[in-house]
């Protein structure tokens, strides 16, 4: 059997490009070492968040950025992307992800500012629908830390978001009385407020302290499978409305995306074989033939495809393994530029940080190329974090990159399907 | 310590993810989970020394080495190794080793009663018979009948040879798929055989007795290689049988040539992938709508699911696969008095997906998955090799 595509990698621009193909009625399969760093992302998609990174203040419309962006810097993945695919791939991103039951919500020319557990304020372009709010417009502002929840200070938050809203917040500590034997993470509190006796205990500490009408800033512990319907009745029940803070690992909103999309993308036909990571490939002319992993009982189980997406999660999702002198991309040994060496110094500097913006070099269509620009593989194609040429973290723009590149890399395959048929 | 694990260890970087897919935590808060139990305590373990154990040890038994943990981690780390590895340093109570020793050596008394299932049969269920397994700690739940074993074979010479380890629950407690395996696998132009083998150990390794389970893989060793360098392919109908031939055995028996015999061992719809000549027949009624539950320990192996390929395209109009959900029995685990309860409980959201369906079939490639989802379903379960059997 041949597969139309081969994606290498579970994170989101590799679901992203599952989720395009499989919705054309394309063959589909995700190889994936382990469930990716999806599970421990904050869930919110960050288009652009500051252009030029030396910017103190952040975009207000990313779409004004992009096109900035683009003018200026040709070799960046959203340039060799191009707004309209760019444009489509939210609008696919928004449609997918309300039916696989975790709708978002956001336009892609405005900056909506969320709170942070630093208490600090950070653009993002679309955020899931249980985060709809306005910071701006809420009239009393409260930070609720829970007791049991190590690393939120409730305290910490409230002092930095008053300084940064110019607004006075206040803030709450809670005790939810969980007789948990043990040292509890985000998770296991999410669990327990699935419960209706331990989701009661908190709408009654927060009815008894804070009034109705209220925005309660409260860490991402509000359910997991089940988080809609948790957030819904502790909302109704105390008449105020509830905005989650990402956390540490394990972050409740970036499980609730990957689980979702995961299960919606395997519920839709796309094949997913998880625990091994791909360590065989079979090219020649230009052209990668199959793919393959070591599975148990050490026989390489071998995959032929059509076309093969590499959205292996670059350096933390290690798909590029940084070594002393060099950086090397782990499935086809491709090519990693670095634009010049990191020194120590540069670490915070707003300028772009040379080993953030190591990647794979891509043409237009995402082909990996050498750097006398020839296409190194025909029917491969790069997304993602394994690319080179940005900086995620000071543009904040790791997750729309990651969405505009998979679904890119998406059309790619189709077309190269077209002319082959 | 396996050297390859051994390095691992220092992968991990606390993302927890494996602790969000652990079906134990779902179910039971008070266990550690596995990051916590295994890379995150390991260095603690052996900062101490080798036989130190730590008091929340004792909920090691909890772990149901499912490996849900060991698929999920994206760097590389096998939490449920160092899980197991650890059980085999608890200092149980006699009556609980007891209790476990008799469950692991389940390939005894299946010998002894398929031989006679009517009495056996009978005997199970008799109300002293009851209070006796209560005391002595198995768990009052409905157990697999015992059935006797009376198999047709061909005896002819093919150059495609086969050595078929059945396993125990197919020997002894449901026969048809031990029948439809070798129908399957003669209209493929196989010439399969049996061997005098030991049980594959799984059962006894996952109870602590590590020695007996070496002594067990020692002897299907020496067997299982004899015919390989024959040219025989070992071919297995359960899933956990064919995880412990091809990981474990590695584990246990330190020796260069265990990779030949790991490399060899197939499950039957994972060799039915690379036939050439499909024997099942488009043409025949198909069932209208079933649920293929994945076992865990064939998440486990990476090779996939085989066999739905194969029932989608002659068997099933409707086949409804999901790889959310852990049956909750781990085997011997869901046997036990004091699991007995939490192991429904993890049961519980398969149960429900089943019973939503509306399935009037489930099929699964393990033997008690299929105990456990008959129990929580009321639904019968089949092998999916005794439902590719009528497709022949």
């Amino acid at each position: 059997m041949i597969y139309d595509a081969v994606v290498i990698g579970a994170g989101l621009s590799g679901f992203i490009a599952a989720l395009k193909l499989s919705s054309e009625g394309k063959k589909v399969i995700i190889l994936s070492r382990g469930l990716g760093n999806l599970y421990s992302s904050s869930g919110y998609i960050d288009l652009l968040g500051y252009y030029p990174t030396d910017e103190k203040k952040p975009l207000l419309n990313p779409l004004r950025g992009l096109e900035k962006l683009i003018s200026e810097k040709p070799q960046h993945p959203y340039s060799l992307t191009g707004p309209d695919i760019i444009k489509e791939s939210v609008e696919f991103f928004l449609k997918i992800t309300e039916k696989a039951g975790v709708p978002y919500l956001g336009t892609i020319n405005k900056n909506t500012f969320m709170p942070t557990a630093a208490g600090t304020l950070v653009p993002v372009t679309f955020y899931p629908e249980t985060s709809k709010v306005s910071l701006s417009e809420a009239g009393n502002i409260v930070v609720v830390g829970i007791k049991e929840l190590m690393d939120f200070f409730p305290a910490y938050v409230a002092g930095n978001l008053t300084e940064n809203l110019n607004k006075k917040v206040e803030f709450l500590w809670v005790n939810l009385g969980l007789s948990i034997n043990r040292e509890v993470n985000s998770y296991d509190i999410a669990l327990s407020l699935e419960k209706e006796n331990i989701r009661g205990k908190l709408i009654e500490e927060l009815k008894k302290n804070i009034e109705k009408g209220s925005l309660i800033l409260i860490p991402a512990v509000l359910g997991a499978k089940s988080f809609r319907k948790v957030i819904s009745h502790i909302e109704e029940e105390t008449g105020c409305k509830m905005l989650e803070i990402p956390t540490l690992p394990p972050s409740l909103m970036g499980y609730r995306l990957a689980e979702n999309t995961g299960n919606y993308l395997k519920k839709n036909g796309v094949e997913m074989i998880t625990g091994y990571p791909v360590d065989y490939v079979k090219t020649g002319n230009g052209i990668c033939e199959e793919a393959g992993l070591t599975i148990a009982g050490g026989r390489i189980k071998k995959i032929r495809s059509r076309a093969f997406i590499l959205a292996t999660g670059g350096i933390l999702g290690e798909g590029l393994q940084v070594y002393p002198y060099e950086i090397r991309e782990k499935v086809f040994d491709l090519p990693v530029s670095m634009p010049g060496t990191t020194h120590y110094k540069d670490f915070f500097a707003l300028k772009e940080n040379p080993l953030s913006c190591a990647g794979v070099s891509v043409n237009q269509d995402l082909n990996p190329v050498n750097d006398k620009k020839e296409v190194l593989f025909k029917n491969v194609f790069v997304t993602g974090a394994t690319l080179g040429g940005y900086d995620p973290f000071l543009e904040k723009s790791g997750n729309g990159v990651a969405i505009s590149t998979g679904y890119k890399a998406a059309l790619m395959v189709m077309k190269a399907g077209g002319k082959n048929e | 310590m396996s050297k390859k694990h051994n390095r691992n260890l220092d992968h991990c970087l606390k993302c927890t993810i494996c602790h969000t897919q652990c079906p134990v935590v779902a179910s039971f808060p008070d266990f550690p989970g596995p990051k916590q139990l295994g890379p995150e305590l390991e260095r603690l373990r052996l900062a101490r020394g080798k036989d130190e154990l730590l008091e929340v040890d004792n909920v090691l038994t909890y772990c149901m080495s499912c490996k849900r943990c060991d698929m999920a981690c994206p760097h590389g780390v096998n939490p449920a190794y160092y899980n197991r590895k650890n059980r085999q340093k608890l200092k149980l109570k006699s009556s609980e080793k007891f209790r476990n020793w008799i469950l692991a050596h389940n390939v005894w008394w299946g010998k002894i009663a398929s031989r006679i299932p009517g009495f056996s049969n009978f005997a199970l269920q008799f109300p002293l018979a009851r209070i006796g397994m209560g005391i002595v700690g198995l768990a009052n739940r409905n157990l697999p009948d015992y059935k006797k074993l009376n198999i047709k074979i061909k005896k002819e010479e093919k150059s495609k040879k086969v050595l078929y380890f059945a396993g125990c629950f197919a020997s002894f407690n449901d026969p048809k798929i031990i029948q439809s395996c070798i129908n399957i696998l003669e209209a493929c132009n196989y010439q399969v055989e049996f061997a005098p083998v030991e049980c594959c150990g799984m059962p006894v390794m996952s109870n602590a007795f590590q020695e007996e389970a070496r002594s067990f893989a020692e002897k299907n060793r020496k067997i299982f290689l004899d015919y390989i360098d024959k040219g025989y392919k070992i071919v297995t109908t359960c899933t956990s049988c064919e995880l412990m031939l091809k990981e474990e055995y590695e584990e246990l028996l330190e020796d260069e040539n265990i990779k030949k015999l790991s490399g060899n061992v197939w499950g039957l719809f994972e060799l039915l992938e690379e036939e050439e000549n499909i024997p099942f027949d488009k043409n025949k009624k198909q069932i209208e709508k079933a649920y293929y539950h994945i076992p865990c320990h064939l998440k486990a192996q990476g090779t996939g699911n085989p066999a739905v390929k194969f029932l989608r395209e002659y068997g099933v109009k409707e086949l409804m696969v999901v790889d959310d959900y852990c049956c909750g029995i781990a085997g011997s685990y869901g046997f036990k008095k004091e699991k007995h309860k939490l192991s429904m409980e993890i049961g519980s959201s398969l149960f429900n997906a089943v019973k939503s369906f509306g399935a009037e079939l489930v099929i699964t490639d393990c033997g008690t998955c299929k105990v456990q989802i008959k129990d929580g379903t009321g639904v019968e379960v089949k092998h999916p090799a005794v439902v590719m059997n009528d497709y022949l």
